[in-house]
């Protein structure tokens, strides 16, 4: 087989896949897109106000990025961009507090540091860090951190390849219904946990009447339901 | 541990199902709720009416694929403080527009076009004229409102082009209907701004778009172009201490949400949970918050709360009403002491009686003339709004023939006032009987001391602001928002009450203020914001 014709059936095979996932996960698909225009939607509020966006739009692309891989069958890669995109992301947040490893990391010196992010003393999800910026939501900053350690375990085990993900997933280019369901679970854990994390940080800097969705996304949370106006 | 929710906006909406607790009445009222005609849903604090407006957008989400539900709340609306009407009118137009166009992404029916990377700009513009439309009208109505500069209100759509708008989103997507679910419609207790709400309400009848809201009893205005009766299905969210499922329906709400061990507790001593699920008199908030605050499951405790909740806090509760209502303050203050001094202390008189003399009659039942003065008829409509009585019907037949209404008092309110309710519940409640009542005629003298309602009623806009003048006098003190250093920057330039920090803009503070930029004018600024809309909401 050449190889012009090897790529267009695999092309041909993931289109089959995308038909086969639209019509599984339409909801899923249409929902996780959603959420994605959300954050996109907070970041440019940050960006409206004057503050540091970091490197937050790059990170929600890997988003955008992980639903399309998910939606032609490369589910290894869709895990690893939703995790690249969901430690961006945090860590941009650590960024934003933190200006000279910003710099540093702009010119190279300096990565993401993901033990860094979820420490529980100082990082992102950290009483510290909620005292600071959202101290109505401290409440909850232990639950979304375990939930954060939680979603960046089961998919740092596709992206360094643990014996049991190649079992799940396999080498060849073919539809899995179950890695789909999969990866919209953890969709939905991080896509809440990164709009917790952004109000947490941003919101209290932001003009309220634009942030309806949050009130929709979050009315949940005690802390931020109150402060955008919703009943006690 | 158990975890109670006491609000639906508490709850994760994928939650809701696995919670909820339906019986006939909740499946008519869903059914009612999904029809083409626009329904208004009343009920007082706390008896469930989002719960049900959560349901019945599931129910649409999952059986009606060609049916996009927006469920929505107005409950900032306070802070909207439009020079005129209109303005308020498309304030809730644009947030409405919002929220259809998130519930038309979130079904994939469009997607938010401006974050789409992973496309170049031309190869995505050309695809979202619909988006583009109604977004386009959404900026439209939020510049009218949001800039101070003067918009020819003539340039902008009119409700016509709205409901156009929303019949080519349907056609060109294969959709039935728009149903759109206010919530808190009339919580915020303005009534101007309550009726443009009904006016929006009416005004967007269309063969694709079908309107239902939650209201709240007592406080809602509705305006002289809307008739409840006429235009729309009226609704009433009432749950019966007499109905036949009563104690199922309650018991089956507490076990959805408690642990394995309060189960067995409840299941053991049952007859105390059927007291507190009866004095809760319909109303599950309540339930939940009395089982809530009984720390361990013995009668002393359960006697205990029960009477500190329905002696105490659902009093007090209703005399906070007069705080956000300020302009109906006087007759919240009133119907407390017409209920307190008059009408509880008749009804114990009747049962005592009653028990004296050996009947099997019990009742926590009142009655009043249809022609008892308005003002006596108003604090009790306010009465309703906590929830601490219930019309029961009207046109009914007392002494002497005469017409009047008859209402409930909470069981609860009545059955705390024993010394050992949970002894005296059972008999109380088996005895219990709707047609024997204390009554309050035309003329009683429980209204010798009524207040001319002309002189305590006002609803006007003037009124509301002078209830928020309240809250503006007040020193930047109470403003926990903001740190001590914070607070004195503020008061060495001269910024020494609430208002005066309110009426500087950003650009003010960081002018006057050595050492605050926009940051710190930001932080001082939400501080205002937010503790005037702890006040409006509540």
């Amino acid at each position: 087989m050449e190889i012009k014709s090897y790529i267009t059936k695999l092309l041909e095979k993931s289109n089959e896949i995308s038909i086969k996932s639209i019509s599984e996960y339409h909801n899923e698909l249409s929902d996780s897109h959603f959420k994605y225009g959300l954050l996109y939607d907070f970041i440019e509020e940050i960006i409206n106000s004057n503050e540091e966006p970091c490197a937050l739009k790059n990170a929600i692309s890997q988003l955008e990025t992980s639903i399309y891989c998910l939606s032609l069958g490369l589910y290894r890669q869709a895990y690893s961009s939703l995790r690249l995109g969901f430690e961006l992301a945090l860590g941009s947040i650590q960024f934003s507090v933190n200006k000279l490893d910003f710099l540093e990391w702009q010119i190279g010196k300096q990565d993401v540091k993901w033990s860094k992010i979820i420490d529980e003393e100082n990082g992102v999800l950290s009483k510290r860090f909620f005292d600071v910026f959202f101290p109505e939501l401290t409440t909850v900053v232990e639950y979304y951190n375990s939930s954060a350690k939680n979603s960046y375990r089961k998919l740092s085990e596709f992206v360094h390849g643990n014996n049991e993900t190649w079992k799940k997933d396999g080498l060849e280019l073919t539809y899995n219904s179950n890695l789909a369901k999969n990866y919209f679970s953890h969709y939905k854990s991080i896509s809440e946990i990164l709009l917790i994390c952004l109000s947490m940080r941003y919101l209290k800097h932001l003009e309220r009447g634009n942030l309806d969705f949050i009130l929709t996304e979050l009315s949940h949370i005690e802390g931020i339901r109150l402060y955008l106006g919703g009943p006690k | 541990m158990s975890t109670f929710y006491l609000r639906t906006e508490s709850i994760k909406p994928e939650e809701i199902k696995q919670l909820s607790v339906v019986n006939d009445q909740d499946k008519s009222l869903i059914k009612n709720l999904l029809l083409p005609d626009p329904c208004l849903l009343e009920g007082s604090r706390g008896t469930g009416k989002s719960f049900l407006l959560r349901l019945a957008e599931i129910e649409i989400n999952d059986k009606l694929p060609k049916c996009v539900c927006v469920y929505m709340s107005f409950n900032i609306s306070s802070l909207i403080d439009t020079s005129d009407q209109l303005q308020f009118y498309h304030w809730m137009l644009a947030k409405t527009l919002k929220s259809l166009l998130n519930s038309i992404r979130k079904k994939g029916i469009i997607i938010n076009s401006d974050s789409v990377s992973l496309l170049s700009n031309d190869e995505n513009e050309s695809s979202d004229e619909i988006n583009v439309n109604l977004k386009n009208i959404i900026k439209l109505y939020e510049n009218s409102f949001k800039g101070k500069s003067e918009i020819n209100i003539n340039s902008l759509p009119d409700i016509e082009d709205v409901k156009e708008a929303i019949e080519i989103i349907c056609k060109e997507n294969d959709l039935e209907r728009i149903y759109f679910m206010f919530d808190e419609a009339a919580h915020v207790f303005r009534p101007e701004q309550q009726r443009q709400f009904f006016s929006l309400f009416k005004d967007l009848r269309s063969p694709y778009i079908t309107c239902n809201a939650a209201i709240y009893p007592g406080v809602t205005y509705f305006g002289n172009s809307f008739e409840p009766l006429h235009d729309c299905i009226y609704l009433k969210l009432e749950r019966d201490v007499r109905d036949s499922d009563y104690i199922d329906y309650f018991k089956e709400i507490v076990f959805k949400q408690a642990d394995e061990s309060l189960k067995r507790i409840i299941k053991t001593k049952l007859s105390d949970f059927i007291t507190l699920a009866l004095s809760a008199g319909g109303n599950p908030r309540f339930l939940l918050n009395t089982i809530r605050d009984i720390q361990t499951f013995n009668s002393t405790n359960i006697e205990q709360v029960l009477k500190n909740f329905y002696r105490i806090k659902i009093w007090s509760e209703h005399t906070d009403l007069g705080e956000k209502y300020f302009g109906h303050k006087g007759l919240i203050d009133w119907g407390r002491d017409f209920l307190e001094n008059n009408v509880i202390p008749a009804i114990q008189r009747y049962n005592t009686t009653r028990l004296d003399s050996g009947k099997d009659e019990s009742t926590i039942y009142f009655w009043v003339h249809k022609d008892a003065p308005e003002t006596v008829k108003e604090s009790l409509r306010l009465l309703t709004y906590t929830g601490i009585i219930r019309k029961v019907d009207s046109g009914i037949r007392a002494t002497k023939a005469q017409l009047g209404d008859r209402y409930e008092v909470k069981y609860g309110c009545i059955l705390s006032l024993d010394a050992k309710p949970l002894n005296n519940s059972k008999s109380f409640f088996t005895n219990l009987t709707i047609t024997k009542f204390p009554e309050f005629g035309k003329n009683s003298p429980a209204y010798n001391h009524v207040l001319d309602l002309a002189k305590v009623i006002n609803d006007e806009e003037r009124i509301f602001k002078e209830s928020i003048t309240n809250i503006l006098s007040k020193s930047i003190k109470v403003l926990h928002l903001l740190t001590t250093w914070q607070k004195n920057k503020l008061n060495e330039a001269n910024i020494l009450t609430i208002s005066d920090l309110h009426n500087k803009t950003e650009a003010d503070l960081i002018d006057k203020i050595y050492n605050v930029g926009p940051a710190r004018a930001r932080i001082m600024k939400t501080a205002v914001d937010a503790e005037l809309l702890e006040y409006i909401s509540g």
